[in-house]
Parts: structure tokens; sequence; C-alpha cells
């Protein structure tokens, strides 16, 4: 393979293929070699195929990626002296190189965590098969889940099981809160807040840069075109970033556009009375902060860029935002969160069997990708990605070939350093619920305590309103 | 029952009431709206919005440019180039609308019935269902729901088509209730019984026949908020409609679109009386709410973040733009809020929710796109003209009515900071002008109404 190449993509079939040639060979090298250096071994070797070599020979060594970033940080620097902007000088002075990050993805409208990780054996078995007539996943087609029997993989999430099998992923089964009503917007809502309560107005990432956040917006990226409710604070200063090129400001026969932002940026009274203007103006002086911090990323080219170790799912929006996320945290920018989001197609009312598994085969390829991305830039031991769905669906599947509202979801939290295992005892399809929902195991706002205290190193009560839970344990021991 | 009475107008300041009412209302006022309604009050206004004319719409369908050509809109072709010209169509009628309030309450019906051709996938079907909107955007709400679940994009965008009695699908049924009409006060029994109601919708995938199949609808009784009875589809509606919590929930709704603070419980207990006495009429609450002091309120500096459609469709009125930017289709996308492509059933957050750098940044080039409509030929500005009049001037041509202190001071410096680089430098003048227009169009103070 020439280093011009592309690597080979994560596709289903190269990873079927490499299982059914000599999959225990290749485990066991991995297992080995994961034993060896927890540091080193990132890869799922089997992912790779001719790619894994060339990919171990290139790889940089921590120390030649931190002196990159570092450039990078020292270039940005540099870029702000030159503008007057004293409080992203301060905040890239603040940011503390080893601070712990959190990345959040949003499966948008209900993913169906049962079929993702699906009964594969025993009496759990025979009561899926009975309820899931239509879109039930034949217990032969599931991928083994390893280190238990009764549960199985969907044969498109073949990214989730090799990342599960190299010890980085956590999974909760039953995640939801109590009493949970199935309604998309509520649900959302109370995620996106880290409250069940309908007036909640920040987001708990919000609440959470309240208490952390210097004032630079980078500190909370939304990497989407848009705004997200779960980074909305009292004063935290967030930004969204769909991609470092795309704050350029063009203006039509203007030949000197600094001069035209540089007036853009200070438009508006700071003195407003009313919230909404209020927003309005910071939004513009944060804006012009991110085109100035962005400036030096934007400059580029992103054909010359170091590919990464395992490329992204083409044609998929969250792996191009994934991707320039990891552009991003590897500037050094200061960011301590960033939320993403993949679409709204989990919303599966009908024709799931096709819908769900292109879901699912896109979602694991650029999560492998991306943790991939993370262990290349040295990255990964401050990165924690936790992917979730405002509710799973109901047991038993509809007639239009599809499954509607339920709850007790799927939610997994992925890291160097989480207990990778299922921290779940099961789906429990014998005891459904009254509306024939499965039983809410874990309130989600554990979830949420178990990643401030155990990863963000902040108090879970200080960020979740009136939080009485006992946090989740989801991450080993140091 | 109760008569229908609406709030007084309040008096003065006129000019600015004039400005929030055309801004809120519609896409901001014309230079003819302000000089008419100065002298015949905001009643008069009102009632003109409410009750517009016949002729909706002036002169032709505009063209839309990409690159050096211009096109026809033309939402039925199948052309590569024809992405998104629903979006293109809908802009038009924005944009030379002479019932502004019509087109207004289309896009917050679009909101509200939200539906996405991401799902749809079909332009026809989707402009059908506008029409629809456009059709009832101030007539009674009941005839517009009944007309809803017929709708053959909303059957399709939330699986209503072939629901089957044996399982019937919910998802119509939940958001009917939760979004469209009463709010979270339903249970779980409500939801899988209104769903019996619905089911004998039928379409054919391959002759694409979309009609109502009697034997697939489940005739049996049904109890709906505790009321049994063999409940047809409109049976449905009605006793949604008729729940009492359809009114306050719409109302305060509505409210929403048009005020940004909460109303108080004796405007919403107005609000509800004139819904209920008007027959659940749109344009009757529309008239209240137009007439309420709280939509007057803080006329010294505008509260409410304008949708960035309204934006967009405000600036290219001002400008009087005689064709569309093929770019806006992407613009609106990247603004926030593309027509025809809410993010979800819920519709788009309103308000503050619409601001974020990405999306402001996405407004200050679709107002460079809105500008390039109006290009400033290079050297037609005298290098006489005075940052003063340099400033007068965009401010008549493209001012959207309101600026802060800090944004006029701020466009006093900038303009007084254009001065010739070199002897025969006559861009300077032009440059000021591009800059101050750019700015007066794309400002915090220009997303507000």
């Amino acid at each position: 393979m020439s280093d011009t190449e592309e690597p080979p993509r994560p596709t289903t079939d190269t990873i079927r293929d490499a299982r059914c040639c000599d999959e225990f060979s290749r485990r066991d090298l991995m297992r080995r070699a994961l034993a060896s250096s927890q540091q080193q071994v990132p890869l799922p070797a089997e992912l790779l195929e001719e790619g894994a070599a060339s990919f171990f020979d290139k790889r940089l060594t921590r120390g030649q990626f931190v002196g990159r970033s570092a450039g990078l940080v020292l270039g940005l620097a540099a870029a702000q002296a030159m503008a007057p902007l004293k409080l992203l000088e301060s905040a890239a002075a603040a940011a503390d190189p080893s601070a712990p990050i959190l990345v959040t993805i949003y499966l948008g409208g209900g993913n169906d965590g049962l079929n993702t990780l699906a009964p594969r054996a025993g009496a759990e078995r025979a009561r899926y098969d009975q309820l899931r007539t239509s879109v039930g996943i034949g217990a032969d087609q599931l991928l083994p889940l390893t280190g238990r029997e009764d549960l199985g993989w969907h044969p498109s999430a073949a990214g989730l099981r090799t990342l599960f099998d190299a010890g980085k992923l956590a999974v909760l089964t039953g995640v939801d809160y109590p009493d949970p009503n199935m309604s998309h917007f509520e649900s959302e809502h109370f995620f996106r807040t880290g409250t069940v309560s309908s007036d909640a107005r920040h987001g708990w990432l919000g609440r959470y840069l309240d208490r952390v956040g210097t004032g630079n917006p980078l500190e909370g990226i939304a990497v989407q075109w848009g705004g997200d409710g779960a980074l909305l604070g009292e004063r935290a200063a967030t930004s969204t970033v769909h991609d470092p090129g795309s704050y350029g400001f063009w203006s039509p026969g203007v030949w000197d556009g600094d001069h035209l932002t540089d007036a853009w940026g200070r438009l508006g009274s700071a003195g407003a009375k009313s919230p909404g203007y209020k927003r309005a103006v910071r939004t513009t002086r944060q804006t012009y902060q991110v085109k100035k911090a962005l400036e030096p990323l934007a400059k580029e080219k992103v054909e010359n860029l170091p590919k990464p170790p395992i490329a992204y799912p083409e044609d998929y929006q969250l792996g191009e935002e994934l991707r320039t996320l990891g552009r991003l945290l590897g500037a050094g920018l200061g960011t301590r969160v960033a939320t993403l989001v993949d679409s709204q197609g989990y919303d599966t009312h009908d024709d799931q069997a096709t819908l769900h598994a292109g879901n699912l085969e896109r979602l694991s390829g650029a999560l492998v990708a991306w943790q991939a991305d993370l262990e290349q830039r040295g990255l990964a031991g401050r990165v924690v990605t936790m992917v979730w769905s405002e509710f799973g669906r109901r047991a038993e599947d509809n007639d239009s070939g599809g499954i509607d509202h339920g709850a007790g979801g799927l939610l997994l939290v992925m890291g160097q350093k989480v207990r990778g295992e299922v921290l779940s005892d099961g789906w429990g399809l014998s005891s459904l619920d009254e509306h024939g929902n499965l039983r809410v195991t874990t309130d989600f706002r554990d979830v949420y305590a178990g990643i401030l205290e155990g990863h963000l190193g902040a108090g879970a009560r200080d960020v979740l309103p009136g939080y009485k839970g006992s946090p989740a344990s989801l991450f080993r021991a140091a | 029952m109760a008569k229908i009475s609406y709030p007084a107008v309040p008096k003065r300041p006129i000019k600015p009431a004039i400005d929030r009412l055309f801004w809120r209302a519609g896409f901001g006022p014309s230079t003819s709206d302000r000089a008419v309604y100065a002298k015949r009050g905001l009643g008069a206004a009102i009632e003109s919005l409410v009750a517009p004319p016949k002729q909706r719409f002036a002169g032709k369908q505009l063209r839309y440019r990409d690159g050096d050509n211009f096109f026809p809109i033309n939402p039925n072709s199948d052309d590569d180039n024809a992405w998104q010209q629903e979006v293109l169509w809908w802009l038009d009628k924005m944009v030379r609308s002479r019932a502004p309030l019509v087109e207004r309450m289309t896009l917050n019906l679009h909101d509200h019935f939200a539906t996405s051709n991401h799902k749809v996938n079909s332009r026809p079907q989707m402009i059908a269902q506008n029409e629809l909107i456009r059709r009832h955007a101030l007539g009674s709400f009941d005839a517009l729901c009944k007309g809803m679940t017929r709708d053959h994009a909303m059957q399709q965008w939330l699986d209503l088509v072939n629901s089957d009695p044996e399982h019937p699908n919910e998802n119509y049924a939940r958001e009917f209730m939760e979004l469209f009409t009463i709010g979270l006060n339903y249970t779980q029994k409500d939801v899988t019984e209104i769903a019996r109601a619905f089911t004998g919708f039928r379409f054919d995938w391959d002759t694409k026949r979309y009609w109502f199949d009697p034997e697939n609808h489940d005739e049996g009784a049904k109890s709906i908020f505790g009321q049994r009875g063999n409940w047809t589809a409109d049976d449905a509606i009605r006793l949604c409609l008729e729940h009492p919590a359809h009114a306050p929930y719409f109302c305060r709704k509505m409210w929403g679109y048009f005020v940004p603070a909460a109303p108080s419980a004796a405007r919403l207990r107005l609000l509800t009386t004139n819904y209920k006495a008007s027959g659940r009429n749109l344009g009757a609450l529309v008239k209240t709410i137009l007439r309420s002091p709280e939509l007057y309120s803080n006329l010294d500096q505008p509260d409410m973040v304008k949708p960035p459609v309204v934006h967009l469709v405000g600036a290219l009125r001002t400008i009087k733009a005689p064709y569309l930017q093929g770019s806006f289709r992407w613009q609106l996308d990247q603004m926030g809020q593309l027509p025809f492509y809410p993010p979800h059933v819920g519709g788009w957050d309103q308000g503050e929710a619409f601001l974020s750098t990405g999306t402001a940044k996405a407004r200050f080039e679709a107002m460079g796109s809105v500008l390039q409509i109006r290009q400033i030929k290079e050297a037609s500005v005298p290098v006489t003209e005075t940052p003063a009049q340099a400033l007068a001037l965009v401010r008549a041509q493209t001012g959207t009515g309101w600026e802060s202190a800090g944004t006029r001071a701020q466009l006093a410096r900038t303009a007084a900071r254009y001065k010739p680089q070199w002897n025969d430098d006559e861009h300077f003048a032009t440059e000021r002008r591009l800059v101050l227009r750019h700015l007066l169009l794309a400002g915090p103070d220009a997303w507000m109404h």
C-alpha cells in the first residue's frame, strides 16, 4: 500500500472476512498487544488487514504528537497576540493540556437498543422471538458478545463488537428515567438538561462549563451548524463549528474583509435588557473570537493533513464531523466538551430492518475510526465518548415493519479507561411494564453523574439540579 | 357562548409600533406601510393584515440565479439542478406576498405541523401540504386538522398510511395529541385508542395511489379520554379539539410565535375565549394576539429573535430583490431553518435557540448574497461622499428599522476610517458603502424584531 492511498475502510465485509479467515489468531494477537501496553495498542488490528502494519509503522510517537500540538497552540497564541483578543489569550493560557474532554453523540429519534444488542439464547431469546415477529434478528445472525452467551450484537454493528473486545466500550441497557413518557421532545429535553423537569432551561454540559469554563467559546463545541441545548448555560461561552474553514465571512465586492469583520464583531450594545438581544450580541462577539481562533486551522489544506489511521465511513455526516473534531481537539484550543448528532434516522416506525442496519453500520464504523483517530493523536487518555438516544423502542414490533416509541434504551460509554463490559443484567423481557415496555434499570442521571465524577472531576450534585442518586461506576480504578 | 372582544391597541409611539407589527406579523414594513399606517393607526394596520387583498402576490414569479445564469423556479422538474426547488418556490411567494400575515402564519403552522421532505421525498406532496396550510392559515383550525390527517405528505411523514388495525402505528396518534392539539395531556391508552381510530388510510407503493379503505379501519369501540364510542378519524380529531387542554395549549403556542414572553393568565383567558367563541378560527386568535399590548413592549430594544427565514425574506423585501439566489437553499440550511426540512416533527427550536456562532456566520454570508443582487458598480460612488452621507444613504436603502447605541457608534467609527489609500484610489468610497450596508443587514440588531 502506497503512502498516498487511503487506508481500507472498516466495512462489515472486511471485518467478516477477517473473522472467518483466522479470527482466533488475530484476536489473540490483539489481546496480547493490548496486554503489553495499554498506551500502544489502540487499534482493532483485524480491521486493518494489510493496512495494520503500515499504520503501526507510521505511527508517530507520543512525544512527536505532543510537540505537534504544542506548535499549533503557539501558532495560535501568536495569531492572537496580533488581534485584540485578551479573553482568548487568557483562555489559551488557561487551557490545561491534560484536562479531561467529554464528547457526546446523540442518536436522534430513539435508537432500538434491543436490536443493537439482542438476546441470543435462553428464556429471554424465546420471549424476544414472540415479541419481534417482523423485525427480530435471527440468533444465528447475531455477532457473539465476548464473555456472555445470552446477548449478541446486531450483524451490522461489527465495529461495536471490535471496540467492546478491545475493552474500550462500556454498555448499559435499560437506560431512561422513571415513568418514561415516550415523547421525543420531553425525553430529549430531559437528557439534554440532565433533569426530569420540563421547565429546565440550561443544558447539563452548559452547567458544567458554567463551573469550569474561562469564557473561551471553543471550550464547548457543537459540531454542527446549529447550537445544542445541552451546551446552553448561564454564562458558558460555546460555539458551533461544522468545519474550521467555514468561518470565512465572504462579502461581495469588498476588498478588505478583515476591516468588515473587525467592525462586525463589535456591533451591538453590550448593556442589553432582553435575554434575546443579550444573547444576540454575545453570539456576535463569540463568533468573531472563534473566527480568529480557527484561522490557523482554516489555512491548513485538508488533503495535506495526515490521514486518520482508519478511514471514516464515506458520505456520512457524523464521520466527517468526528474527523473535524479530531482536528479541533488536536489543535489544543481548550475544548472541554463537544456534542454531535447522528441525524434523526433512528425513529424507525417502519422499514426498521433496512434503516437500522444502515444506521448501525455507519455509526459503528465511525466510532472505530474516531477511537483510532484519538489514539493516533495521543488524545485517547483524555477523551471519553458517550453515545445516547432519547429512548429505546417498544419491545413488540408494529405491523409497518417498524417499532413504536418505547422506554429503557441503550447507552454506550467509550474510552481507554472505561470498564469495558456490559454493566447491566440484560433487557428483562419477561418482566415488561404495563405498556409492554422494557423496564428502566439505570437512571440516565446516574450515568451522567458517573461521567462527571469519574471522568470530568466535577461534583454530580453541583451540575445536576436535585440529583440524589448514586453515580454509575463506569471507569476502571486508576 | 362567550363573545369575542379584542383588546384596545396602544396609541403611541406609533412609528416603532407599526414597524414592530409588520415585522412580527410578516417580513417587515415597506416604505408605504410606514407612511400609510402612521396616519391611519395601528388598528387599521392590523385589519389590513388579517383581511388581506384578494390578489395575494405582486408581479410574476421571480427567477433564481446560479453562477452567471438565471433559471425559472420549477418544483416539478426532475433535473439534477432542481434540488430543493420547493424552497425557492416558497421564498418567491414570501418575497412577493401582499398578504404577509398569511405567509408568516403558513411558516408558523409549517413549524407546528413540521413535516420534512427528507422522509416524504416528494416535492409535489410537500407543496400540496404547504398550499393546504396557506388556505387555512387564517381560517378554521378544525378544517386544517381534518385536511392534515388526509394530507399525503403528513400520512407518509408520521406513518399513517397502511397503519394496520391489528397493530396500529402510534406515530401520528401520539404527535397529533402531543404536538398538534393538546400537549402532554394524554395517556398511553389514549395513544393506542386514537391510533385505532386513525386506521384505514392506504397507499400503494407501485401505483402511488392513496385511498381510504373501510375494510382496514378498526370499527370497534374505542375509549378516548374516557369517552367510549365507535370513533372514526374525524371523531378522534374532534375529541382532541374539544379536549379542555386544547385551547390553552394551542393558544399559548401560537402566542409564542409573536411574543417572546409567556402570556399572563388573564391574557391566556382572553385568547382561549376568542378562539373558542370564533369556532376555533385562526384569524380571530391571531387578531387578538396582534392587538395585545405585550406585542409592543420593549419598542426601544426589540426582544425577539427573527427566525432565519424572516431575516432573509425581510432583507430581500427591503432591497426589492428582482431575483433570488440559488445559494439561499444551502444558506438557509446553515442559518438553521431550511423550510420543508425541519429538524424533526417538533419543528425548529425558536427564539434564542436560533443563535449560535455557526448560524451567526451563516446569516452574515446570506446577507452577502442578498447584497450581491444589488451590486454597487465600482467607482460609481463619488470620492467626495462624506461618511455621514454614506451612512444616511445605506440606512435608507438597507436599514431594517432599529439600531442600538453601540451599533450606531461603531457604524460611525467604521464610516470614518475609509479614506483614499493612494492618490488615484476611487475604490474606498465604494468599499465604505459596501461595508456599511453589510453591517446594517448582518449585525445582531438586524437579527431582532
